[in-house]
């Protein structure tokens, strides 16, 4: 059964993988055409060497063959395109800054996941109680603020003041230090803010969820049969309910997603953290179009993985899916 | 105007009687009426509400208060008083090329309410419409539209504003349109689900029966009734919008400088941490406040509309 869920959910995912290349492919031709940049304007460059370097970018082709090659190249080689700048595969970019990229959302994601779930379960639990009233106020404020704007604070508390202070102070910026960095605790002291303003967005969005779909099963009947069986309320609570509760929570952190890669470049781009966002975003501003297209179609196809293995995971937790 | 009610009235009994008691003291209000109550009635949502107001009449009002409360034009540089904390000549102080601080953050108003308002009517009129079409005709163009709304959510939007705002040079009206371009998905999902719902009504049935064509059904009968979904989503998207644009600036990638928007005011400002952390913190707070407001007061019309909390 799991199996044929499985299949289907694939087969599904395969018309938004198409889409996906398709559509970052049109915006990029639609708007940029096939300009390169700089090369117009260059004086030292001969009309010959001009057409030579598009011919090798492969702009000169037409549409239909760029197109023919962009899906050929993703699919079949797994290469997303060309720099403009240097002419290097975008893909080899992408692999060097990944695991800077992973470490940060996993570590992300981790910590919004280990907070949200004792914050939405006692909200949930103390329901309308002074604690629930500051606690929801909290994640209504945490979804309102910056998230790039929270880095800089956080720099300047935790960075500038402290050592202003002469207290302990955490770097600013980069994934370890440039002289004799690279030690455990040097790469965890430069983790620890990153990770923590990125998480902060979805601490609260997905508190706030734990705390509603806790509300709804603390009002199930079995967990009144459980009480009724003279099972105690800690127990109903935190095995019974807590499980049927946070089940959910993975097809949530699936669809968020994109926000939490989106939101890793904004992070990525404050502390200057190595990661693919930072890569985009270093690209976008030396007008390297190709380099941002490649960037963007394969997180969006990190994306549309993340969320088959969120719903497979969430088909194996809870089996009622699986027969819808 | 009657289907439209009935079909409300029908959502309400259908919900049961938890609204008994208002409606046993209420009993001619209209769902319309009802719902604008419930928002003037909420001190949190008028709060809000009022906020964004003054907000925004603050941005009409820049060129005046430029002119005869601050004295200082957001573009006018001063270099003899660069970084000048805030006192009674610049009330919130100077920035790098010593520029007026307060004068920027009003202008600065202008870009994110324009862009906050114009991308939540842009992303209205096309999710709308889509949505409207996709959920009332169904078949292989309601699979066709949503799955490109699945591949439009898929991307996460800030690499496809980057991508976008490379390329176009943005100002507050370009850059409403990129945000849009991404934003309608959300609403259009909401609009189909809500038009799939009322296709199967007695009362579409009952319209389609004495021979109104599908324009003027969609026109006339479903986006009445869909309007509260519209609106919810809209007014909650506000902020959210308002912090896309905001990011977008900060990167440099959005409003272009000189003109002030709040995201390039903190992008200029972080590498003076040391000594002008004002510069830092206040347009921060100042985006912070709207976007909460914006959300606050989206909560509250949610909640209004919703025939459950009746």
């Amino acid at each position: 059964m799991l199996w044929k869920f499985a299949l289907r959910r694939v087969i599904a995912a395969i018309p938004v993988v198409i889409g996906v290349t398709t559509v970052t492919f049109l915006l990029m031709k639609v708007t940029a055409g096939n300009y390169v940049p700089g090369l117009d304007l260059n004086p030292d460059l001969r009309p010959e060497d001009v057409a030579k370097i598009r011919h090798e970018l492969g702009v000169d082709q037409p549409l239909y063959v760029q197109y023919a090659q962009w899906m050929i190249g993703i699919f079949l080689h797994g290469d997303f395109g060309r720099s403009l700048r240097d002419g290097t595969p975008v893909v080899q970019h992408i692999l060097v800054r990944l695991p800077a990229s992973l470490e940060l959302t996993v570590t992300a994601i981790l910590i919004g996941v280990a907070l949200a779930i004792p914050v939405g379960v006692m909200s949930a639990l103390r329901r309308g109680s002074r604690l629930d009233n500051l606690l929801t106020g909290g994640s209504v404020a945490g979804f309102a603020v910056p998230q790039f704007w929270l880095g800089l604070m956080a720099i300047l508390l935790f960075s500038v003041t402290f050592k202003g202070w002469g207290l302990p102070w955490l770097p600013s910026g980069g994934q370890q230090s440039t002289l004799g960095g690279g030690d455990p605790m040097d790469l965890l002291a430069h983790l620890v803010l990153p990770a923590t303003v990125l998480s902060f967005v979805y601490l609260s969005i997905w508190s706030r969820f734990v705390r509603s779909s806790t509300l709804e099963v603390l009002s199930q009947d079995y967990m009144r049969t459980a009480r009724a069986k003279g099972m105690t309320e800690r127990r109903a609570v935190y095995v019974h309910a807590l499980r049927n509760s946070i089940v959910p929570l993975v097809t949530l952190i699936g669809l968020e997603l994109p926000g939490v890669l989106a939101g890793g470049l904004v992070v990525e781009t404050v502390f200057s953290w190595p990661g693919v966002g930072l890569l985009t975003y270093e690209s976008a501003k030396s007008y390297d179009f190709t380099m941002v297209m490649g960037t963007t179609t394969f997180v969006a196809l990190a994306v549309v993985l993340g969320n088959l293995i969120a719903d497979l995971l969430y088909a194996m937790l809870d089996p009622r899916i699986r027969y819808r | 105007m009657s289907e439209f009610v009935t079909g409300v009235e029908e959502t309400r009994e259908a919900v049961g009687h938890v609204g008994l008691a208002a409606s046993a003291t209420t009993p001619s209000r209209s769902y319309w009426r009802e719902s604008a109550h419930r928002v003037s009635t909420n001190r949190v949502a008028v709060a809000c509400a009022v906020f964004i107001l003054m907000l925004t009449l603050v941005a009409l009002l820049a060129p005046l208060i430029s002119r005869y409360v601050t004295h200082y034009d957001a573009t006018s540089q001063d270099l003899t008083r660069l970084f000048q904390p805030p006192s009674p000549r610049h009330l919130l102080g100077s920035d790098e090329l010593g520029r007026d601080t307060l004068t920027r953050l009003v202008y600065g108003a202008q870009v994110s309410l324009t862009v906050g308002f114009l991308t939540a009517a842009l992303s209205l009129v096309v999710g709308g419409t889509v949505g409207m079409v996709a959920g009332y005709l169904g078949g292989w163009l309601d699979s066709l539209l949503m799955r490109l709304v699945d591949v439009i959510l898929s991307i996460p939007a800030i690499f496809l504003f980057i991508l976008l705002s490379t390329l176009l040079r943005p100002n507050a009206v370009t850059l409403s349109f990129i945000i849009a371009l991404v934003g309608w998905g959300n609403v259009g999902r909401l609009v189909r689900a809500e038009a799939l719902s009322l296709r199967s009504r007695e009362f579409v049935v009952a319209t389609r029966s004495i021979g109104a064509g599908t324009l003027r059904l969609i026109v006339r009968h479903l986006v009445p009734n869909a309007l509260p979904v519209m609106i919810v989503a809209a007014s909650l998207a506000v902020g959210q919008i308002i912090l896309a644009e905001s990011a977008l600036s900060f990167l440099g990638l959005g409003i272009q400088p000189p003109t002030p928007s709040w995201g390039n005011m903190l992008s200029n400002a972080q590498q003076y941490y040391y000594h002008s952390a004002w510069l830092v913190v206040v347009p921060g707070v100042m985006i912070f406040l709207v976007v909460l407001a914006a959300s606050l007061l989206g909560n509250a019309i949610r909640d209004a509309f919703d025939p459950r909390l009746r």
